[in-house]
Formats: C-alpha cells, structure tokens, sequence
C-alpha cells in the first residue's frame, strides 16, 4: 500500500513538474531561436570562397533529464508499441537547446554562419536498459561573412 | 603559434599544404557521488542535469587538450598554422563516468 501511494505521488509529481518545466523551456527555446535566426547554420563541408579568414570550431551541449511521469507514461507505451510521443518532445528540446547553446557561442565570436553542423546524440543513465537522460553535442565551423 | 580547429573540408583563405598525420586524445571523467544522487532526483521532475552537461563538455575540450599537447611539438619544428579536422566525439558511457573520444 505504501508503495503504491509513493508511485502516486512520485507520478504526480513528475506530471506537474515534468509539464511545467517543458512548457516553460519550449518558450525558452521559442524566443532565443527568433533572437538568433540571423546565425545560418547549414551542413555544408566546403564554404564558398568570398568569406572572410578565419573559422572556428563551435560546440553547444546539453543533458536533459526525463521525468518520472514520461518514464511511466513510455513504459506503458512499449507495451502496445508505436511512438513514444514522451520521449520525442524530450529529444527535440535537447537538440533545439544544444543548437542554441552553438549558436550563442558562435555569436560572442563575431560569426554570422555556422558550416558542417553536426549532431550527436547519447543515452545518459546508470542502468543499461533504463535511460535517465539524453545528451545532445551541436558542433560545426563558425565562419564570418563578408557582408 | 596560431592553431585553427575545424570540422570543413577546406578552410577559408587557408591552403593546406603538408598532411601530418591522424592525431587523438582522450579522456574518463566522473562527477561527484553528489551530483548523481541529485541527478537521480532530478529525474523524478524533469529537467537540465547541469552537472552532467558540464562534466561532457569537460571531458570534450580535456580531450581536446591532450590533441594540442601533442601538436606543440610539431608546431615548435614548424611554426605553422594547423588546420585539424575533428572527427566525431561520440562519448562512451562506463556508469557514470562519460569518455570522450574526438
């Protein structure tokens, strides 16, 4: 009985909590990407040849932790399968906030574009099968215009 | 000496000129035994695991650092600028400790 009512509260709380914090980091990641729109970030390997000297590696990283509630919630899920919509909102606001994070990088260096971006992506957690974050690295060459 | 790290193919009003050689560098690291019991809360409400954002990103330029360590002494023979391609940083996880091999 015990048990049970911890595995309540502890749902209850991740509900609460765990929704109130993706609300308020999604607008977050709303207003610092109109901010930073201007910065071009694409995949290319090779730049053209009008831009300036000088490129520098940038990098922005983040580990989101999942809550209680989505762990639940996909558990539940795995059993009937299909997608596990908990865990997609997770990873999309690791690789919005980690694309931020190189961006603002790039930005305190005077960069207007960011070449060769690339994505990596790990499972954070102390248990093989039981994952308690992600990581999310944006990295790529952060180059200057000539305009 | 001037060091220019780059993941592009080619680098904007640099031409390269000599091929050295494949360089590496790595590292383990671990956090604290607080930061993971605070991160083991942390994963009842959600949220940035600050501790760990900042230990991978540790571990990436330690790793990093172990390169240009090695590149030194072939920049005092060359003073030239080096142009390094970063591979790929996938990290490798032993519990909770994080490795980053670039």
């Amino acid at each position: 009985m015990g048990g049970l009512i911890a595995f309540g509260v502890l749902l209850l709380i991740g509900l609460i909590f765990g929704r109130m914090n993706e609300a308020s980091h999604f607008s977050r990641l709303e207003r610092e990407e109109t901010e930073l729109a201007d910065i071009i970030t694409v995949n290319l390997k090779t730049v053209p040849q009008e831009l300036a000297p000088g490129a520098e590696l940038v990098s922005g990283n983040v580990v989101v932790a999942v809550d209680y509630f989505k762990i639940v919630a996909a558990s539940l899920k795995m059993i009937i399968g299909g997608r596990l919509r908990s865990y997609e909102s997770l990873l999309e606001r690791a690789r919005r906030e980690a694309i931020i994070r190189m961006k603002h990088e790039a930005r305190a260096m005077g960069a207007n574009a960011i070449y060769n971006v690339r994505l990596e992506f790990s499972a954070i957690g102390s248990q093989p099968r039981r994952i308690g974050g992600v990581e999310l690295l944006a990295y790529g060459t952060a180059v200057r215009g000539q305009t | 000496m001037n060091m220019t790290l780059t993941n592009l193919e080619t680098v904007p009003g640099r031409r390269i000129v000599q091929h050295l050689g494949l360089v590496q560098g790595n590292t383990v690291r671990s956090k604290h035994v607080g930061r993971d019991i605070m991160a083991g809360l942390k994963n009842i409400v959600g949220g940035e695991l600050k501790g760990y954002t900042e230990l991978l990103s540790d571990a990436r330029d330690e790793a990093t650092s172990v390169w240009f360590k090695k590149l030194a002494l072939w920049a005092l023979m060359q003073s030239s600028i080096f142009v390094i391609r970063r591979l790929r940083f996938p990290p490798a996880r032993l519990s909770f400790m994080f490795t980053a091999l670039p």
